[in-house]
């Protein structure tokens, strides 16, 4: 079973279940038991939305993919086979989510302004974690300068690319882990991984392509 | 050598490459601008990437969407999803319907017949629909639905209110309130929400009366205070306020009416409402009031105050996701907060003014912050109800105030400091990746706005960088005031 843990605890905790109670909680959500239903948002709806919100960048339409993460879980516990944990299979839902919005995204541009009003807002609704600790604006601003260059670099990247590097980088998972979640195998994730690095920091850094370095040749068909 | 590819230097930071190696990135690096700063930039990056991580979620309207799922997920809104959004790909299946469409209106025409009516969807307000329902308008010709009876639930009490003659919270927030309902305050304040996204605050000392609900139309007495958020109505729904001889009537909108003996006042934060009285009548767009006395003219509406605009964003009445009434009433439960008198509450981000208050929510965690005298929020906990029974929650007493003198004195010190000076003193570990670091600092000020002592208590920057930031400190010329002695956390 496959149960992914980030390297490093996140600020937030995931939410967990035993596995008799996450077992019981499936069964009655299959049986469209609705206070089950409630109970299982309840219990992650804060997970899925810090993925989604640190795979994204932003709050834009976060609750829109909050409910479309729940949906798509809803409708599709029956297909379940319990080969992960419950907060992995989310998990994996928001990973496919997060890539269709990536996608869409890229073929129609953001509306500009939205993203920093929305950050802004949240920002003074004392609303992260990170607002309750005191830090001057210059600490923020900054902060916030360095995370959008970096989400800037990584929109550039293809949306699979970014999604390898967004895991292993940000959420700071392992290959195998990565590989279930975006359905693939280590070894291309590996490859993927490797030209993401490689590109996110000539953008990131504002370098020209360079030759090819020493590392794994690219396969056929491999991005 | 060549220029260093930017991701080695990842790659030498995390132990990837021979130490030759490294030795020989760094001996190009000490003599290549370009690689330097790649390397700067690329380390900065990596280290952002992993205060990222640490990155929660921000805090989001948990309630409306469990409601929108749920909608989703009931055949209603499966059907209705299917019929607003078509898969992308079904360019023939729908290009046939068009043809079949056509079809059917050409043959109508050669008929003689009329072209059926468009189909208008519309939104009302739910009664016993399981959720926000979609109903079909009926067409000119067809006779008007009886209108079907809706109630209402208490979501926030404070302080000494009654709904028909009754007090206990128990009892209030068990009741669903139908037509007909008389609402009272004394000292409190009784938030009633009537459907979705429409609610109601009644203030203090005031009293109203529900004399119609229903889905065709909601009417409202009131004397005294009520604040009221009404969603968007659909044609042929009505939304009046009678206060008094004056009538107010809105389609959708944010607005205060304050009806105290001849005399009514309508100010409105967003939309229009119009104020009639006989046959007289003036509407009152965003951002305006009125203070109309009855049988004299009406005025042109004035400007409201910042001040005025401000209190009416802070006293929105408190809502709760509404898809049906029963749902609404069968999954949440009472949540008493308790605290001091003057301690300012917020719950999943939403202000619940001053004080002690109880409120409906749904079931799950419930973030309770507070905030005394005036300073920003902090999180005071976790409310966790899962229970129908009602939960009871400690928001704390008022943390002892500062005297006036060290605040003002404080604030003075924040307003003065060179911000940017700063930064360059932690520039060259900021260079490193490195960040989040501070400087506390204690300093009396005298009266004359002189320092007597300013020392450095703690820090986790070297010396010489501690240095640079206190004689940043000890620049700040303070102007003449009350002598106090602060102690400033200086977050870097």
């Amino acid at each position: 079973m496959i149960h992914v843990v980030p390297r490093q605890p996140s600020h937030e905790a995931r939410a967990t279940l035993d596995a008799e109670a996450e077992a019981s909680l499936i069964d009655r959500c299959r049986d469209q038991d609705r206070a089950a239903q409630e109970e299982l948002y309840y219990h992650f709806r804060r997970q899925v939305a810090a993925n989604l919100f640190r795979a994204l960048g932003d709050r834009t339409e976060l609750e829109d993919l909050v409910q479309e993460v729940f949906v798509i879980a809803f409708r599709g516990l029956g297909k379940f086979r319990g080969e992960a944990r419950l907060s992995t299979w989310l998990y994996r839902i928001c990973v496919n989510v997060a890539l269709g919005r990536i996608r869409t995204r890229r073929r129609r541009p953001q509306a500009i302004g939205v993203t920093d009003l929305e950050a802004t807002a949240a920002a003074q609704s004392g609303a992260t974690a990170l607002a309750q600790a005191p830090e001057t604006p210059e600490r923020a601003a900054e902060r916030s300068d360095a995370a959008r260059a970096v989400y800037a670099a990584l929109d550039q990247l293809t949306p699979k690319k970014r999604m390898v590097l967004y895991l292993h980088e940000i959420e700071g998972l392992d290959l195998r882990e990565i590989a279930y979640l975006v359905d693939s195998n280590a070894v291309t994730v590996r490859t993927r991984l490797f030209y993401a690095r490689r590109d996110f920091y000539r953008i990131l850094t504002g370098t020209e392509p360079l030759a090819p370095g020493p590392g794994p040749r690219p396969r056929k068909g491999a991005p | 050598m060549k220029h260093v590819p930017p991701h080695r230097w990842i790659d030498a930071a995390e132990a990837r490459l021979s130490t030759r190696r490294v030795d020989e990135m760094n001996a190009h690096a000490e003599t290549c601008a370009r690689c330097q700063n790649a390397r700067a930039q690329a380390l900065a990056a990596r280290a952002t990437m992993t205060e990222l991580r640490s990155e929660v979620a921000p805090e989001l309207a948990w309630d409306e969407i469990r409601a929108k799922i749920r909608w989703e997920l009931s055949p209603a809104g499966s059907s209705s999803a299917r019929l607003a959004a078509p898969p992308e790909d079904s360019g023939a299946r729908w290009g046939l319907a068009g043809a079949l469409a056509a079809a059917v209106a050409v043959a109508a025409v050669v008929a003689g017949g009329d072209l059926p009516a468009p189909r208008r969807m519309t939104l009302a307000l739910a009664a016993a629909r399981p959720t926000p329902a979609v109903v079909e308008e009926p067409g000119a010709a067809a006779p008007a639905p009886a209108p079907t009876a809706l109630v209402a639930l208490v979501t926030r009490a404070r302080g000494a209110v009654q709904v028909d003659g009754e007090g206990g919270l128990e009892e209030l927030f068990a009741r669903r309130l139908p037509a007909g309902a008389v609402l009272a305050s004394g000292e409190g304040l009784l938030d009633v929400q009537l459907g979705p996204g429409t609610a109601l605050t009644l203030g203090p000392r005031s009293s109203a009366r529900l004399a119609r609900l229903d889905s065709a139309a909601v009417e409202l007495y009131v004397d005294g205070s009520l604040e009221l958020e009404v969603a968007p109505r659909a044609a042929g729904q009505r939304f009046l306020v009678h206060a008094g001889a004056q009538t107010v009537e809105v389609r959708g909108t944010r607005f205060r009416v304050e009806h105290r003996e001849d005399q009514t006042y309508v100010s409105c934060r967003h939309g229009l409402v119009a104020v009639r009285e006989g046959a007289r009548s003036v509407e009152v767009p965003a951002g305006r009031a009125v203070s109309v006395r009855t049988g004299q003219p009406m005025p042109a509406p004035s400007e409201l105050s910042a001040a005025e605009l401000l209190e009416l964003a802070v006293t929105t009445p408190y809502q709760v996701a509404w898809d049906d009434v029963s749902t609404v009433a069968g999954s949440t439960s009472r949540l008493e907060l308790t605290a001091a008198p003057a301690r300012r509450l917020r719950l999943d981000g939403v202000e619940l003014g001053a004080g002690a208050a109880t409120v409906r929510v749904a079931r799950g965690r419930h973030l309770v912050e507070a905030s005394d005298g005036g300073g920003p929020f902090r999180r005071v906990g976790w409310a966790v109800v899962d229970a129908r029974a009602a939960v009871r929650f400690e928001a704390g007493a008022a943390e002892p105030a500062r005297s006036q003198a060290a605040s003002q004195r404080r604030e003075q010190l924040r307003a003065l400091l060179d911000r940017s000076r700063l930064a360059r003193c932690v520039r060259p570990i900021a260079k490193q990746g490195l960040g989040a670091t501070y400087v506390d600092v204690e300093l009396a000020v005298g009266r004359d706005g002189t320092v007597s002592f300013l020392n450095i208590t703690d820090t986790d920057l070297p010396a010489e960088l501690a240095e640079c930031v206190r004689t940043v400190v000890a620049s700040v010329r303070f102007a003449a005031g009350p002598a106090a002695t602060i102690v400033e956390h200086l977050a870097l």
